[in-house]
């Protein structure tokens, strides 16, 4: 999915300036961002849902808006109750039967083996895990091409949400699905997503593989048996620091080994670059 | 089965083909066998799948294991373990780095013997 | 497909079979007491009206669930195209209210058969026909009117309460003063034709008391005794409905049209209809609606000549009685005109403009 130059507006209230995503096929890209930075508006442009007022939005190439052949081919789990409230499961699946072309009525079956959800009950039974999991397993049984989920695994309990990751890795690995997914849990998405677009106020700020968007970020540990030295803060790149006695942690948005120097005129005694994660990452982006 | 040492100065990618090297001279991969798919992995260990995709493939360049499209990834048959050339130096390297330090240390060959007959020891007993 | 909307499509055709049953079985008077007998023949016209309402409510029902932004929106992310979503959301009712409309018109064509039959009125099955035909394409074209606020108006209660107006006061407004003006500039005697066509008259008896303003006093007392329906005007009659009924579909193409450039993030202003137009056309139609209401109490007793041009053509398009004996200067006329349009005017941009800050103060 390439997604070009998007911008959207509610009104007379621009939601997306000019959003660059790409998703490469095969792969699972994870978006970030605090509630309310147009996260949800996005997704809702890439499944057809609203218009974009300029941009572009291509899924194998085609465009997405008002395209059925495209939107056959696209999954879509909403971040909230999306299905008809009186609908029974069972009338579900048959209405997925018919609206996609590609759904598999096994493969739900099989899904449902491991979660278990009674085919008689009406959605308004369910809780809010267990219709985000219909959901899940409903457009992954589609066999769509790319699947874009808004939160999917939030409301689900531990076992459940392994059961759902495993069954987006097997569709990813067996038929190279590509996949959209967002959340707010990074250390979750860390150890899951081959790379990572992360949004602030309707534009992207990082964009790459996780590492890419690590390397944007350095968070150094000095010591300095002297206290704090002048010029700390005159420090190019410098984000923030605290201290915990005479150990200093930098955050920088770049080192080098001229900062190392720097650091070590300034009567720094130890430096040592520390990784971060992508959760630390998040916050100092959005300060 | 695989356990990462995030204190570890090693990089996370190189302490997972130790592992499956190990895994494999330990008897506890045969050959033929299949290993978790990247991802898979990437979950179980908590790393990013990048990581573990880096670590397959130099892996696979060692020869050490197999992709079969389709199929998965599994551990190649013994005869096809080839020596890499540049590998080996690297190891050399290593081991005279280590070798200088513990004769700094003032060990002498016998005790040095003695020591990598004892680590290799550890390594097998760890074998049940 | 769209099982959803299924329940609405039994809802017609058993309201039409309900009352058809009902009308059937009312008893047909005498007809020296013409009150009663107009009482009957009004619960026979009130079917058409049923139907439209349940029309309405139907089609209220499934714009909701169309234009629905919080629970709704995500079935435009399934492989449809808006065009698709739409007929097979209106398909089911469409064709529920063309069934609906032929099942009453065959009970309404049989108990008028039984009236005119005890009534000791020869008429024709073609003239009963013709009536027959009137209202349906009456119907249709209120449903097509309906349909067009649902889709022009941005919020459904707007559409029911705007289509109630248009059915109730507006069409037939239009409709009586397009007659009187037909009349005096064409000088072709519209109003007769409309008035049998619209209310025909024989001793109480109408069939469609759609205009009943329309004709004059006099003209009521001349047919009092004639027979309902000539062929004359049962010709006109055919050709008429048939007018109605291509009307009615056009309407409903410019609905349809009109739901695909729905926008589901489009702002929430009183209605879809672009910047100005959305002050311009409900002050218009506000203003010309007040200025009628306000004229009429003075136009009672107005005896028409035909020379009077200039002040025929306004109040012509105003009035809904044609003789009185009271009457207004023109000064007076074009005051009230002016003054309702202005106030009319005023009034809209003032609820604009609440609903603006409303909306901007939920944001």
């Amino acid at each position: 999915m390439e997604i070009k130059n998007v911008r959207k507006s509610y009104g007379n209230k621009e939601i997306l300036h000019g959003v660059n995503l790409s998703v490469e096929e095969g792969s699972i890209h994870g978006l970030v961002g605090r509630n309310g930075c147009g996260k949800t508006t996005l997704m809702k442009c890439m499944t057809g849902i609203y218009k974009q007022e300029e941009g572009e939005i291509l899924i194998g190439g085609q465009p997405v808006y008002e395209n059925p052949e495209v939107k056959a081919q696209v999954g879509y789990v909403a971040d909230s109750n999306q299905y008809f409230d009186h609908y029974r499961i069972d009338e579900m699946v048959e209405f997925y039967r018919q609206m996609y072309q590609s759904f598999d009525q096994q493969a739900f079956f099989d899904y449902n083996q491991c979660v278990g959800l009674e085919f008689s009950k009406r959605i308004r039974e369910l809780s809010k895990g267990q219709s985000m999991a219909l959901a899940s397993m409903l457009n992954l049984s589609i066999h769509p091409k790319i699947i874009i989920m808004d939160e999917p695994l939030s409301g689900l309990d531990v076992i459940v949400q392994k059961q759902v990751k495993d069954f987006i890795i097997n569709e990813v690995e067996m038929k190279g699905m590509s996949v959209l997914i967002s959340s707010h849990d990074l250390k979750d998405l860390e150890s899951f997503c081959d790379s990572i677009s992360m949004m602030k106020k309707g534009k992207i700020i990082h964009e790459g593989t996780i590492d890419d968007v690590k390397s944007d970020f350095a968070k150094i540990q000095v010591v300095f048996s002297n206290g704090l030295p002048n010029g700390l803060s005159e420090i190019p790149g410098l984000v923030t620091y605290s201290n915990l006695g005479s150990i200093y942690t930098m955050i920088l948005t770049g080192y080098s080994n001229v900062i190392e120097k720097t650091l070590k005129e300034m009567g720094a005694s130890f430096v040592e670059e520390i990784p971060m994660t992508l959760e630390e990452i998040f916050i100092y982006s959005n300060q | 089965m695989f356990r990462i040492n995030p204190a570890s100065g090693k990089a996370i990618y190189e302490q997972i083909m130790d592992q499956v090297k190990e895994a494999a001279w330990k008897g506890y991969l045969q050959p033929g066998d299949a290993l978790p798919s990247i991802r898979k992995l990437a979950m179980n260990l908590q790393v990013t799948p990048n990581t573990v995709a880096k670590a397959y493939q130099m892996l696979e360049k060692e020869r050490v294991i197999v992709t079969m499209r389709g199929k998965g990834v599994f551990l190649s048959e013994k005869k096809s373990y080839g020596i890499d050339p540049g590998k080996l130096e690297d190891i050399k390297e290593n081991i005279r780095g280590q070798l200088l330090e513990l004769i700094y240390l003032e060990f002498d060959e016998d005790k040095i013997l003695a020591l990598i007959d004892k680590i290799y020891k550890e390594l097998e007993g760890e074998e049940k | 497909m769209k099982k959803i909307f299924r329940k609405y499509g039994i809802l017609l055709p058993a309201a039409a079979i309900f009352w058809g049953i009902y009308i059937s079985n009312l008893p047909i008077p005498d007809f020296t007491e013409i009150n009663i007998s107009y009482f009957i023949t009004d619960k026979m016209l009130y079917g058409w009206r049923i139907l439209w309402i349940l029309y309405l409510i139907a089609a209220a029902g499934i714009t909701y669930h169309l234009q629905n932004q919080k629970k709704w929106e995500y079935i435009y992310s399934f492989p449809m195209t808006k065009k698709q979503i739409y007929r097979q959301s209106f398909l089911g009712l469409y064709i529920s209210m063309i069934v609906s409309a032929v099942i009453y018109g065959i009970f309404f064509y049989v108990q008028g058969m039984r009236i005119f039959t005890k009534a000791q009125q020869s008429s024709s099955v073609i003239e009963l026909l013709a009536s027959t035909f009137v209202n349906i394409a009456i119907l249709f074209v209120w449903c097509a009117f309906t349909q067009l606020c649902m889709m022009i108006l941005q919020y459904v209660w707007q559409g029911v309460v705007v289509s109630m107006i248009l059915v109730f006061f507006g069409i037939p407004c239009i409709v009586s003063n397009f007659g009187y003006l037909i009349e005096n500039v064409g000088h072709f005697k519209s109003r007769e034709i409309f008035g049998h066509i619209f209310y025909g008259m024989d001793k109480g008896i109408s069939l469609v008391p759609y205009l009943s303003n329309l004709c004059s006093n006099n003209y009521r007392q001349e047919s009092a005794f004639q027979h309902l329906w000539t062929t004359h005007f049962t010709g006109i009659a055919f050709i008429i409905s048939a007018f109605l009924l291509v009307l009615a579909f056009l309407v409903f193409f410019v609905a349809q049209k009109q739901f695909y450039r729905l926008d589901l993030s489009g702002n929430v202003l009183i209605s879809r209809m672009k910047g100005k137009w959305n002050q311009i056309i409900p002050s218009l139609l506000a203003g010309i609606f007040a200025f009628h209401w306000i004229t009429n109490a003075q136009m009672i007793g107005w005896n028409f000549q035909k020379g009077d041009r200039l002040i025929f053509f306004a109040m012509m398009f105003l009035r809904k009685r044609s003789v009185g004996v009271a009457m207004m200067p023109a000064w007076k006329i074009c005051m009230t005109f002016i003054l309702s349009m202005a106030v009319m005017w005023g009034i809209v941009w003032i609820l604009r403009m609440i609903r603006r800050k409303i909306n901007e103060g939920a944001s």
